[in-house]
C-alpha cells in the first residue's frame, strides 16, 4: 500500500486532525484496537510538540513495509528552536513545560521505532514506527 | 485587440442592458436551482439587475479584461456576498456558478445579432465576453467555498461550545461525562466548572467519566491529574470512570501515574463506589 497522509500542525485542532488522520490509517492497515490507541496517543504527542515547542510543523503519516512486515511510519518535523540536551528530554518526568514529562519517553514506550534528530535553532525530526504483528 | 473595436462591445452592453437583463432572468428561471424554489422571482429579479447594472458600470470605462482593476471592486464584493449567501441557503456551487454562466449564451446572441455582418468583431467580442465572464464565474466560485469554509468553522466553533454539564446524580455526588477531545481550551472550561458546582452543591464524592474520550495521551492526562488534584484540595473524593482497556494500557505505557486516585472501568461501577463511600444503598422496593 502506497499510502502517505501529511497533516500540517498550525492549531490545537490541527492536532486532533494529525490524530484522527493516524486512528484511520491504523485501522486500514488493520492494526489491532489496543495499537490503534497507542498510535494514535503517539501521534498526539508528537503533533502537540509541534504547536507547543515549535508553533508550526507537520506530520506525515504513512504505510511501509520492511523486514518486520508491514507497518507504520510516523514522521513529525518541525522547524522550531530545536533541542539542546535529546538526553535529557528522554528522561521520564522532565519537561519544559507545565506537562507531566512523559510525552517524549512514554512516546517512546508506545512504538516499536523511536528516532529523534534536533538541531539547536534548525528544528527536530521525530520519526516513529509501529510493525503490524 | 483594438481599443474601438472594445468600446463597441462595452457599448453593446450598455445599450441592450434591458434586453440582456429580461433574456438572463428567463434563462436563470428555467435553472433547477430557481425550480427548487430557493430563492423567490423577485430576489432573482433583483440580484440579476443589481449585478448586471453593475457590469455595466465596470465595462463601461473599456476594459473587459483585468477584473482586478478598481472599477471591479463594487462588482467582485456584491458577487462574493452573493455567493455565501447562496451558498448558506442551500444552492450546490455549480447552482452558485450558473448564475454567471447563464449569462454567457445570452451575450454571444446579443453580440451575434449586433454584429452579424462583422465575423471577425464578432468573434473578437465573443472570445473577450466569455473570458470576463469565466473569470467572474472564478470569482463566485471562490466566495462560495469560503462561504462554506465559513459555515464550517461555526460549526467546528458551536462543536467546541457543546457544553458538558456538571450533573448531581444524587446528594453530595457529581458527575463529570466528558465527551470528545478534552485537550482544547474548553476542557480546561469544563474543570473549572467543575470545581465551582463541587463549591455550590457541597459535594464529596466526583465521578469524571471518560467513556466518551478517544485518545487519553499526556495533556489529557495531567489535566485530569490537576483537576483531581484540585478536587481533593476542595474536600471531593474522585473517581475516575470509564477507562477502556485499550486506554489503560496506553496510560501505563506513556507512563502516567495514577495510582494516587481511584478509577473504575465503568461508570456504573464508579457510582457504586460512591454510593457505599456516601454509606448509601440502593435497594429493591418491596411490593
Amino acid at each position: 500500500m502506497k499510502e502517505v497522509k501529511e497533516t500540517s500542525i498550525k492549531s490545537s485542532e490541527d492536532v486532533i486532525l494529525a490524530r484522527q488522520v493516524a486512528r484511520e490509517m491504523a485501522k486500514k492497515l488493520g492494526f489491532g484496537l489496543a495499537d490503534q490507541t497507542r498510535i494514535t496517543t503517539a501521534v498526539s504527542e508528537l503533533s502537540r510538540n509541534i504547536y507547543l515547542y515549535a508553533g508550526t510543523g507537520r506530520v506525515v503519516i504513512k504505510a511501509v513495509s520492511g523486514d518486520s512486515g508491514k507497518g507504520m511510519e510516523i514522521v513529525a518535523e518541525d522547524n522550531g528552536p530545536g533541542i539542546p540536551d535529546i538526553e535529557m528530554v528522554m528522561q521520564d518526568g522532565y519537561s519544559t513545560s507545565k506537562g507531566l514529562g512523559q510525552g517524549l519517553p512514554g512516546t517512546k514506550r508506545l512504538v516499536d521505532e523511536f528516532e529523534i534528530k534536533s538541531k539547536v535553532g534548525a528544528g527536530t525530526i521525530v520519526t516513529i514506527k509501529k510493525w503490524l504483528r | 485587440m483594438a481599443k474601438k473595436e472594445v468600446s463597441n462591445i462595452s457599448g453593446v452592453l450598455v445599450k441592450k442592458e434591458k434586453e440582456i437583463l429580461d433574456a438572463w432572468i428567463k434563462a436563470q428561471a428555467d435553472l433547477p436551482a430557481f425550480q427548487k424554489g430557493l430563492i423567490t422571482a423577485k430576489q432573482l429579479e433583483e440580484e440579476s439587475s443589481r449585478f448586471l447594472k453593475l457590469l455595466v458600470k465596470a465595462v463601461a470605462g473599456g476594459n473587459l479584461e483585468d477584473i482586478t482593476a478598481p472599477e471591479y471592486d463594487e462588482i467582485n464584493k456584491s458577487l462574493a456576498d452573493l455567493s455565501t449567501s447562496r451558498a448558506s441557503i442551500g444552492f450546490s456551487p455549480s447552482e452558485t456558478t450558473n448564475f454567471i454562466l447563464s449569462l454567457r449564451q445570452i451575450f454571444i446572441r446579443i453580440l451575434q445579432k449586433e454584429f452579424d455582418d462583422r465575423l471577425d468583431t464578432l468573434v473578437n467580442a465573443g472570445l473577450v465576453f466569455a473570458d470576463l465572464l469565466d473569470k467572474l464565474a472564478i470569482v463566485t466560485f471562490e466566495a462560495y467555498v469560503k462561504g462554506r469554509e465559513e459555515v464550517i468553522r461555526e460549526q467546528q466553533k458551536s462543536m467546541l461550545e457543546l457544553s458538558t454539564p456538571v450533573i448531581q446524580v444524587w446528594d453530595e455526588i457529581l458527575i463529570l461525562p466528558l465527551i470528545g477531545s478534552v485537550d482544547s481550551a474548553r476542557a480546561k472550561q469544563i474543570m473549572e466548572s467543575l470545581l465551582e458546582s463541587i463549591v455550590t452543591t457541597k459535594s464529596s464524592m466526583v465521578i469524571i467519566d471518560i467513556t466518551g474520550v478517544p485518545a487519553v495521551d499526556t495533556e489529557v492526562a495531567s489535566r485530569l491529574l490537576r483537576t483531581m488534584q484540585a478536587a481533593r484540595l476542595m474536600g471531593a473524593e474522585s473517581i475516575l470512570t470509564g477507562l477502556s482497556p485499550q486506554i489503560s494500557q496506553t496510560i501505563v505505557h506513556l507512563g502516567v501515574d495514577l495510582s494516587g486516585f481511584v478509577t473504575r472501568a465503568s461508570l456504573r461501577d464508579g457510582l457504586e463506589l460512591a454510593f457505599r463511600k456516601l454509606k448509601l444503598k440502593v435497594t429493591k422496593a418491596e411490593g
